[in-house]
């Protein structure tokens, strides 16, 4: 095998390990989708699913994805408010169609518009719906960070570590 | 090409939905049966596979190309899969070169993402020289499954 040399075979091994030894339990980030795998099982049936975990400093977005055959489906989108020590679902919707980032994105964005309103008519106050929206977007925009290039993901990572390290 | 490593590639990658696989030695991959839609396009999965990567290409065929619909990383614990890395593509033709360089990214942000996480420092162009190399390995050797 070849080796990376200063480093060693134990690193990779744990990452990449041959077939039949176990993998270190890290994290899986997903770069293209800017987006933690999490929870992945393998039904009888042979279909794959598994979590997508997207964080930010106010908000995690859960996403419920299942391959078959060719294709890639989004089952679900759920939104938590995370304050660094525990979540609560704001808003969970079920998609059951062919994986697209753009209906994912408006879904969530969608779905934290759909909080915000909520807790201000709750405490009596409102906005402008098209700043709100604007400022939902930015807020969705920054979740979709990368972790190979974002100074902070480490910081956040330590705080969300609960919510990923529970590979099947 | 040895039955008990197709049956073992059908265990371990059921990603191919209850579809079984036979080894195609031109192109050194195994092929899932695939579907036709009702518009006469077909789709199939092809996988590269080595002792540490199965590389997964969703291919569709049209009435005059092949398409590169999507590709999945998936690296192994214990005798189980597991999705490192996917990408999706559109109006994207197959091609081996393409295919290669895409997997051996996708392979490359993995490892740097892991270095990251466990705190480990090694530089870029080793690790894209290694994923390249396992890509390759995948690619062009022989496939085997060995525990």
């Amino acid at each position: 095998m070849a080796n990376i040399s200063g480093v060693g075979n134990n690193f990779l091994d744990s990452i990449l390990p041959t077939y039949g030894k176990p993998r270190v339990k890290t994290p899986i980030w997903n770069e293209s989708q800017h987006m933690f795998i999490t929870d992945q099982y393998t039904s009888p049936a042979g279909n794959t699913y598994y979590l997508g975990v997207r964080i930010s400093d106010r908000f995690v977005t859960i996403l419920h994805i299942g391959l078959y055959h060719n294709w890639t489906y989004i089952n679900e989108v759920e939104v938590y408010a995370f304050d660094e020590h525990e979540r609560t679902l704001i808003g969970k919707t079920t998609i059951d169609q062919y994986y697209n980032e753009n209906i994912v994105r408006s879904t969530t964005e969608e779905l934290l518009q759909n909080y915000i309103e909520g807790q201000m008519k709750l405490n009596g106050s409102s906005i402008v719906h098209e700043q709100l929206k604007s400022q939902v977007k930015e807020l969705v925009d920054k979740s979709y960070f990368s972790l190979l290039e974002d100074e902070n993901t480490a910081r956040r990572l330590e705080a969300v570590k609960p919510l990923l390290l529970q590979n099947k | 090409m040895n039955n008990s490593l197709e049956n073992l590639v059908n265990q371990t990658l059921p990603a191919v939905s209850n579809s079984s696989v036979t080894y195609n030695a031109d192109r050194n991959m195994f092929l899932t049966t695939g579907y036709t839609s009702a518009a006469g396009n077909t789709y199939f999965q092809g996988i590269h596979l080595s002792n540490r990567l199965a590389i997964v290409f969703d291919i569709g065929i049209g009435y005059a190309y092949t398409f590169l619909n999507g590709m999945k990383l998936y690296c192994f614990d214990g005798t189980q899969k597991k999705l490192i890395g996917s990408r999706f593509y559109s109006c994207r033709c197959y091609c081996d070169s393409f295919a290669r360089r895409e997997a051996a990214e996708i392979l490359y942000e993995y490892l740097k993402s892991q270095a990251k996480l466990i705190g480990t420092n090694i530089s870029d162009s080793q690790l894209e020289d290694y994923a390249m190399s396992q890509v390759l390995s995948a690619a062009t050797n022989r496939p085997r499954l060995t525990a």
